[in-house]
C-alpha cells in the first residue's frame, strides 16, 4: 500500500517521541507540497491525539510504540494512529465542547482542550480497540483554495 | 525565555519555537522564577513561537494564574498558527491580545 501519498512510520510513546515524529511528518508533507494551513491543522490534531496516548495510554514507565499512518487524499488527510496502551474511554469520543472561558481566574482551566481539538479540526473520527491495540481514525479535510489564514510557506 | 522592564511593565520573551507538552511544566516553572514579585503587567512575547498545543496553552494559563488576582498576563505578537488554538479554545476571550510588544507597550503606558 506505500505510495507517493502514504506515509508511515513507528516512534516512542514518549513527549519527545511525538515531536520528533510531528516534524518528520511536517517536512514529508511539505515535500508532497501540502499547503501550510493543512499541515498545521495535521500538526495540531496529532499533537493533541499523540499526546493523550503518552499521558494516558503509556503512563508512567509503561512506554510503548506508537505507528502512525498518513494518506494524502483528493478531498483530505486520513490519518490512523495506532498504540498498545490502555484504552480510551468513551466519554472522550463523542463531540464535545470546548471548557468555558467565563470564570474566575481561579477556576479557569489548564486542559481539557485536546479532545475538543481533536473534534474541531476532524471531519471524521472513528476509534475501535481490537487485540490490546487502539487504532483511531482521523479525516481532515483540506481547507479552501481561497482560506484567508496563511498560505505558503 | 529572557525577560526586560519598562516601569509598570515587564516582557517576557520565549526562545523556544513550540509550547508544547514536552516542555509545559518547565515553562510554568520558568515563568514563575521571572514574574514573581514583578511589576502589575507582563507580556508574553509569543512572537517566535510557531507551535503550540493544548498542554501549552494550559502552562500559558497556570503562568497566569500564579500570578494572582491583581496583575494581569498579557499576549503579544501570535504567529496565525499560534492565534488559532487560543480562538477554538476561547481563551481569546480570558487574555488581552496584542499585535506586537511595542503596541502592548504603548496600550499599558496609555
Amino acid at each position: 500500500m506505500e505510495s507517493d501519498q502514504t506515509i508511515t512510520f513507528c516512534f516512542d510513546g514518549s513527549e519527545i517521541g511525538v515531536r520528533q515524529a510531528l516534524a518528520r511528518l511536517m517536512r514529508d508533507l511539505q515535500a508532497r507540497s501540502v499547503r501550510k494551513v493543512d499541515r498545521e491543522n495535521v500538526q495540531l490534531v496529532l499533537a493533541e491525539a499523540l499526546n493523550n496516548i503518552v499521558e494516558h495510554g503509556y503512563p508512567g514507565d509503561q512506554k510503548g510504540r506508537i505507528e502512525l499512518c498518513c494518506t494524502l487524499g483528493s478531498k483530505g488527510i486520513d490519518i490512523v494512529v495506532i498504540d498498545c496502551g490502555a484504552e480510551v474511554p468513551d466519554v472522550v469520543l463523542l463531540p464535545y465542547d470546548t471548557p468555558d472561558p467565563k470564570t474566575r481566574l481561579h477556576d479557569l482551566p489548564e486542559g481539557g482542550w485536546g479532545w475538543a481539538l481533536i473534534h474541531i479540526l476532524t471531519a471524521r473520527l472513528v476509534y475501535s480497540r481490537s487485540n490490546g491495540r487502539n487504532r483511531l481514525e482521523l479525516h481532515l479535510p483540506f481547507s479552501p483554495q481561497d482560506s484567508s489564514d496563511h498560505d505558503t510557506g | 525565555m529572557s525577560s526586560s522592564r519598562y516601569d509598570n511593565t515587564q516582557v517576557v520573551t520565549i526562545d523556544e519555537n513550540r509550547i508544547d507538552a514536552a516542555i509545559a511544566i518547565a515553562f510554568k516553572d520558568r515563568m514563575r522564577d521571572l514574574t514573581e514579585n514583578g511589576p502589575a503587567h507582563v507580556i508574553l512575547n509569543l512572537d517566535g513561537v510557531e507551535f503550540i498545543d493544548s498542554s501549552g496553552l494550559g502552562a500559558i494559563v497556570a503562568a497566569m494564574k500564579q500570578m494572582g488576582q491583581n496583575r494581569t498576563l498579557q499576549l503579544a505578537g501570535l504567529m496565525p498558527n499560534v492565534e488559532k488554538v487560543f480562538r477554538l479554545t476561547r481563551m481569546d476571550t480570558v487574555f488581552r491580545i496584542h499585535e506586537s510588544v511595542d503596541a502592548a507597550l504603548s496600550a499599558n503606558a496609555g
